[in-house]
């Protein structure tokens, strides 16, 4: 029974293909996926969707309205939600810029598969363990 | 009885003593005085006789009645002339007249008539005791007569003819000149009226008197040895000046005229002499002396040398100033001439200098050189005065000699200075102004011809503010000009400033400027040195924009940096996921070539991705701001070992102790991680071996890093900072060759430098320095 959604916003195709390999490989029964190429989608989903999800996977180079911008956004509509920024910079501006928008945690994005892999398993364990965030 | 014997005595002594003043007129005035006075004798006269006349002499009191005299007169004559008693030398006769008995002395032509008071009638007892007093006084008389007759004859030599009552009231009595006569024995028989103003005694005390005892010549020994005895000797006239006592005791000077006198038959019978007060004259001379004195001082004290020299050319005067530019003595037994001084270059300029002075009678202004006896030469300014005889002939000259010798030392100092000034100022790089302070340009440098395009003729004597400054500046600086002139301050002075000028074209051009206040001759000058400033604003401006231009490029560097890290990243990462895939997914369809070439694919985008990321670290050095700490540097580089996976199995030997340095810490990590990892994985030796240590000088701490490693061959050791070099192939060191050049950029960030020393085989030493502070 998928009870926990998770959001993924990223427009890089081959890393959407890596996320989607990632939650394949991880086969968790009760996370559901949602992936939105824009984050202007996510934002209107965030909106008008009665179910919030419990964890965003966020990019920040996005065409459109940028990571940054659409982070300000769903830290004003919500505090408890958290966002974890995956980017591909380490720019310490990017870095920065993001954590005080209200990003809970920025990973360089991986270029190592099994590397990707683990960011994405150790942010799920902590973000949605409870327990573990206790 | 007693008392009429000693009234006698006393007129006894009255009448010497009025036998010994040989002035007729108070010898009777006194004698009657003393008669009536004590005899009660109503009036007295003295009368001469002749064989047919008999003439009245001297009446006291004068109011005699006329009347009685006619009768006296007339009685006189008669023959019955009755003798009342008659004596050897004096007969007496009574004359009874209606109001009066006269009493008659007869004694050797004179009669003296004696009138009687009313109330007193002569005794003959009166008349015995009368006797010899009147035969004194008759002698008396005759000396005062024969002492008229020389009186007579002064007045006859003096060729001033007047009657004889005249002459003896008016003449002699008039003269400013005191006249006396002297017996053989120095009694004075005659003294006129000035005698009295002359002497301060009255002439009774003069008549009779020695004169040179009366008087008190002052200053000798004996007068009468000394002066009278000698002149009398001489028996010619003479005139001598001697200082005489007033009866007060006070001084006062005359001059004595005297000369032997002589009677009618060349006898001679006393000395005549004139004396005349020369007391004011005296005083005159003495001032004068005074005065003669002070110029004496004067002339001494005189700082210019004065010297007088005779026509020939002998210096014959000198004041004490002189003897010292001369170095000689005026008692010397030798004599100094002009041309014993002058200077022997001088010769020619001292002969003209002569020749004019001749000519003009003053010459001012000669300066030239002289040397003294003892062979000094000396500079001298001469003026010099002609000196000319009574007949106009040049007699020599005054001269009024300066010593400029140190003037002419400081004056030539003075020049050389400025010379050596005005080259250093000709040679100065700036264009240098000086202006006085109305404004007058007095110095003006080639420099301020080559910036201003003025010549420095043109410059000199004009207004500054009319040559080189802009219009709207000339307020300014006429406003500074006059505050500096009223109040002493000048805010632009002494400070470096930039402003603009203008040139002789009318160009205006920016400047620098610095103004200071000279003195020159207790007036204030302003110096300006000047810099045309052109070409530095200029290149400034290209400066500016080259450095604006710069931030620019840098900027973009960065944003470049920051879009590698994205959109390069990106789609490499995408190449090797992809690849990944393609290995996972179609394991089974590819063959083994396949299968490297698709590791070989990950391989190289795991490097490029290396490369980037190193790219991206190097550049963004410097730009962002390192905040230092002071760090512990032992736990850093234990932290820094504890953390690298390939340090494994080497030995490590820290000998850092307690080395502490202000550092960017994640910087100092990066430094240590990259020079250790470096140590390690170059290292050809079985057993890697790496000594870390830290030692202190002056301004830095220095770290060393020494590997075993194969060492680097010298002329790579540049290379090896250089971006991306490597000195092994790079998928056999799995190196993306950037990690020096971050280490070296780190610590030239800091301030520090890095160094490699190596010896080829033996292993490498990079020594990398901190500064202290």
């Amino acid at each position: 029974m998928a009870d926990k959604r998770i959001w993924v916003v990223d427009d890089d195709e081959v890393d959407l293909m890596t996320y989607k390999r990632v939650f394949g490989v991880l086969d968790r029964s009760d996370l559901a996926v949602i992936y939105f190429d824009r984050s202007e989608t996510m934002l209107d989903a965030l909106n008008s969707e009665s179910e919030r999800p419990e964890l965003i996977f966020l990019d920040l180079n996005l065409p459109g309205l940028s990571g940054i911008e659409a982070l300000c956004q769903i830290k004003q509509l919500t505090h408890t939600l958290p966002v974890v920024i995956l980017s591909t910079s380490s720019s310490n501006i990017d870095v920065t810029g993001a954590l005080k928008a209200g990003a809970n945690a920025y990973f360089d994005k991986p270029i190592d598969f099994n590397h990707f892999s683990d960011v994405i398993e150790v942010n799920l364990n902590f973000w949605l363990d409870r327990n573990l965030r206790k | 009885m007693h008392r009429l014997v000693s009234d006698l005595a006393d007129l006894y002594e009255l009448a010497l003593s009025i036998g010994s003043s040989l002035n007729l007129e108070q010898n009777c005035s006194a004698f009657f005085k003393a008669l009536i006075k004590r005899r009660n004798i109503k009036r007295c006269s003295l009368w001469e006789s002749s064989e047919s006349n008999m003439e009245r002499v001297y009446t006291y009191p004068w109011d005699m009645p006329h009347n009685l005299v006619d009768q006296l007169g007339k009685w006189s004559t008669q023959p019955e002339f009755k003798l009342i008693r008659a004596s050897s030398s004096v007969d007496e006769e009574r004359i009874e007249t209606e109001s009066s008995t006269t009493l008659w002395m007869r004694g050797e032509g004179f009669y003296v008539c004696l009138e009687e008071s009313n109330t007193y009638k002569l005794t003959p007892k009166d008349v015995n005791q009368l006797e010899p007093l009147l035969e004194r006084f008759i002698l008396s008389v005759k000396a005062c007569m024969s002492h008229k007759m020389l009186l007579d004859e002064v007045i006859r030599r003096r060729g001033v003819e007047y009657d004889r009552e005249s002459m003896f009231r008016l003449g002699a009595n008039s003269l400013l000149e005191g006249i006396v006569v002297t017996d053989l024995d120095d009694v004075i028989t005659y003294a006129n009226k000035a005698m009295e103003s002359i002497t301060g005694y009255k002439r009774n005390e003069i008549l009779g008197a020695v004169g040179y005892e009366l008087f008190r010549p002052v200053g000798f020994e004996d007068f009468k040895k000394e002066v009278i005895d000698e002149k009398r000797k001489k028996g010619i006239a003479e005139v001598y000046e001697i200082q005489q006592l007033y009866p007060s005791g006070e001084t006062y000077w005359v001059r004595i005229t005297g000369s032997p006198f002589k009677d009618q038959k060349g006898e001679i019978i006393g000395t005549i002499a004139t004396v005349l007060d020369i007391s004011e004259r005296k005083y005159r001379e003495k001032l004068l002396e005074q005065e003669r004195a002070k110029l004496k001082d004067l002339f001494d004290k005189m700082y210019d040398a004065m010297i007088i020299v005779s026509a020939d050319g002998e210096i014959v005067q000198t004041n004490k100033a002189a003897e010292k530019l001369l170095d000689y003595a005026p008692q010397s037994k030798y004599t100094l001439s002009l041309a014993d001084i002058v200077h022997p270059d001088d010769k020619d300029m001292s002969d003209q200098f002569l020749l004019k002075l001749k000519e003009a009678g003053f010459y001012s202004g000669y300066q030239g050189r002289i040397i003294t006896p003892q062979g000094e030469t000396k500079y001298v300014e001469v003026n010099s005065t002609a000196i000319y005889d009574d007949k106009g002939r040049f007699n020599g000259s005054r001269d009024i000699v300066r010593d400029v010798t140190q003037r002419v030392f400081l004056e030539k100092e003075r020049v050389e200075n400025e010379l050596r000034l005005s080259q250093t100022v000709d040679g100065a790089l700036d264009a240098v102004i000086t202006i006085d302070n109305s404004g007058i340009i007095t110095q003006w440098n080639r420099n301020a011809s080559a910036v201003f395009g003025y010549s420095r003729d043109d410059a000199i004597g004009s207004k500054l503010v009319d040559l080189v400054i802009p219009d709207r500046y000339k307020v300014d600086h006429d406003n500074g000009m006059a505050r500096f002139r009223k109040t002493g301050e000048g805010p632009v002075l002494n400070k470096r400033f930039e402003i603009s000028a203008v040139n002789k074209q009318g160009d205006e051009f920016p400047i620098e400027l610095a103004i200071s206040p000279v003195t020159i001759g207790g007036e204030t000058h302003f110096s300006a040195f000047i810099r045309d400033i052109s070409e530095r604003r200029k290149s400034e401006e290209i400066r500016e924009h080259l450095i604006s231009k710069m931030l620019e490029v840098n900027q973009e560097l960065t944003n470049y940096a920051y879009v590698i890290s994205h959109d390069m990243k990106a789609p490499l990462r995408a190449v090797s996921s992809l690849a990944e895939w393609i290995n996972r997914d179609y394991h089974d369809v590819l063959d083994k070539e396949g299968k490297d070439m698709l590791r070989l694919i990950q391989k190289r985008v795991r490097r490029m991705h290396k490369m980037i990321d190193g790219l991206l670290t190097y550049s963004r050095i410097g730009h962002e701001a390192l905040e230092t700490e002071l760090i512990q540097v032992q736990p850093l580089v234990e932290e820094v070992i504890d953390s690298l996976a390939q340090v494994e199995g080497s030995f490590v030997c820290l000998d850092l102790y307690s080395v502490m340095v202000k550092y960017h810490r994640i910087s100092l990590l990066q430094i240590f991680q990259n020079l250790i990892v470096n140590a390690v994985r170059y290292n050809d030796k079985d057993y890697v071996q790496i000594i870390i240590r830290a030692y202190t000088t002056d301004k830095d701490v220095i770290f060393e890093i020494t590997d075993n490693g194969p060492g680097i061959k010298e002329e790579f050791r540049d290379k090896i900072f250089g971006i991306f070099q490597t000195l092994q192939s790079k998928d056999e060191r799995n190196s993306t060759g950037i990690g020096l050049s971050i280490v070296k950029r780190l610590v030239e960030v800091h301030g520090g430098r890095i160094v490699l020393d190596s010896e080829l085989g033996i292993g490498s030493t990079f020594r990398f320095t901190v500064p202290q502070n």
